[in-house]
């Protein structure tokens, strides 16, 4: 018995096709593999304090990624405000103050709005202010990341009651 | 006839190719760091982590934080804000700080969208310590980056 030329053509087509697919899900796989091996590097539990550059009135700056820990954040953290600037935000502005006890920490938080826009300004490194960085209040979710679904989402950012 | 038979392989191979990896962009992409584990505060163990997620629409980020053990803490005690970061460190947008309001294993923060760039997520939580009446914040660790 033998395989017609038609046949042996769809064969190798199909087997190609098949390739191609397991190829490319497996080539988007490793890339995300690739990236979490670098990960343990980055954790800002171990890894040693970053030492920041200090502007004119002696305040530290750089980007908060190079930070160990909340507590050696610089003063001034790299940021792109609205269209497209580059500058940095307050740390103060983007971390708020702490709360002392849960019931100040829900206080607080029930007077903040889904959705509502938040504008802190932008400064440049010597603290003048040359723009703006907006956000929105979002609220939390309390379920985990991988049961949220698009619902959660659109209430956490208070996008529920404007549609 | 071998010659033909190996451009139509080759140009299925691609179409392959390209089928895979834009049915998992249309699907939604996302990349999570490892979990960190801390505590225990309040007799509670806890973990955090830090995710950027992607799809054709909207890239954000999430910062999650939650009992070891996913059994319920009680109201306010974890706390969690997500930032998205760009490739060359710029904090590109960040979420308040939120905390449970109701008694819950886990809680999750996410960020506004953005547009298109190259991502990282880098969260922050905060738990609080009943003992000495202190909130405590550990830093998730960096997730991979996501290209949007």
């Amino acid at each position: 018995m033998s395989i017609k030329p038609l046949g042996i053509k769809t064969l190798t087509i199909g087997v190609a096709l098949v390739s191609g697919i397991v190829a490319g899900s497996m080539g988007f796989g490793s890339v995300l593999a690739s990236a979490s091996n670098n990960q343990s590097l980055s954790n800002g539990n171990v890894k040693p304090a970053h030492i920041y550059l200090k502007n004119n009135n002696g305040e530290t700056y750089g980007s908060a990624l190079d930070a160990s820990s909340l507590d050696n954040e610089p003063n001034l953290i790299a940021a792109i405000g609205e269209d497209g600037i580059k500058g940095y935000v307050r740390s103060v502005d983007v971390n708020g103050v702490m709360p002392k006890t849960p019931e100040e920490a829900i206080a607080q938080q029930n007077k903040l709005t889904a959705g509502t826009a938040v504008e802190i300004p932008l400064y440049d490194v010597n603290d003048k202010i040359i723009g703006s960085f907006k956000t929105h209040i979002t609220k939390g979710i309390n379920k985990p990341t991988t049961s949220i679904n698009e619902q959660d989402i659109k209430d956490a950012r208070g996008e529920s009651t404007s549609k | 006839m071998i010659k033909k038979n190996l451009k139509g392989a080759v140009i299925a191979f691609i179409v392959g190719i390209l089928f895979a990896t834009s049915t998992v962009v249309a699907l939604g992409a996302e990349a999570s760091s490892n979990w960190f584990n801390f505590g225990p505060y309040s007799g509670y163990s806890y973990q955090n982590q830090a995710t950027v997620y992607s799809d054709t629409t909207d890239v954000f980020a999430y910062t999650e934080v939650a009992n070891q053990n996913w059994t319920d803490v009680p109201v306010g005690y974890m706390g969690a804000e997500a930032r998205l970061f760009n490739s060359s460190g710029y904090l590109v947008n960040y979420s308040n700080m939120s905390y449970n309001g109701t008694e819950t294993g886990a809680l999750s923060v996410l960020t506004d969208s953005s547009t298109h760039d190259t991502y990282y997520s880098l969260g922050i939580t905060a738990v609080y310590n009943n003992s000495d009446g202190y909130y405590y914040n550990e830093d998730t660790y960096m997730s991979p980056r996501i290209n949007f």
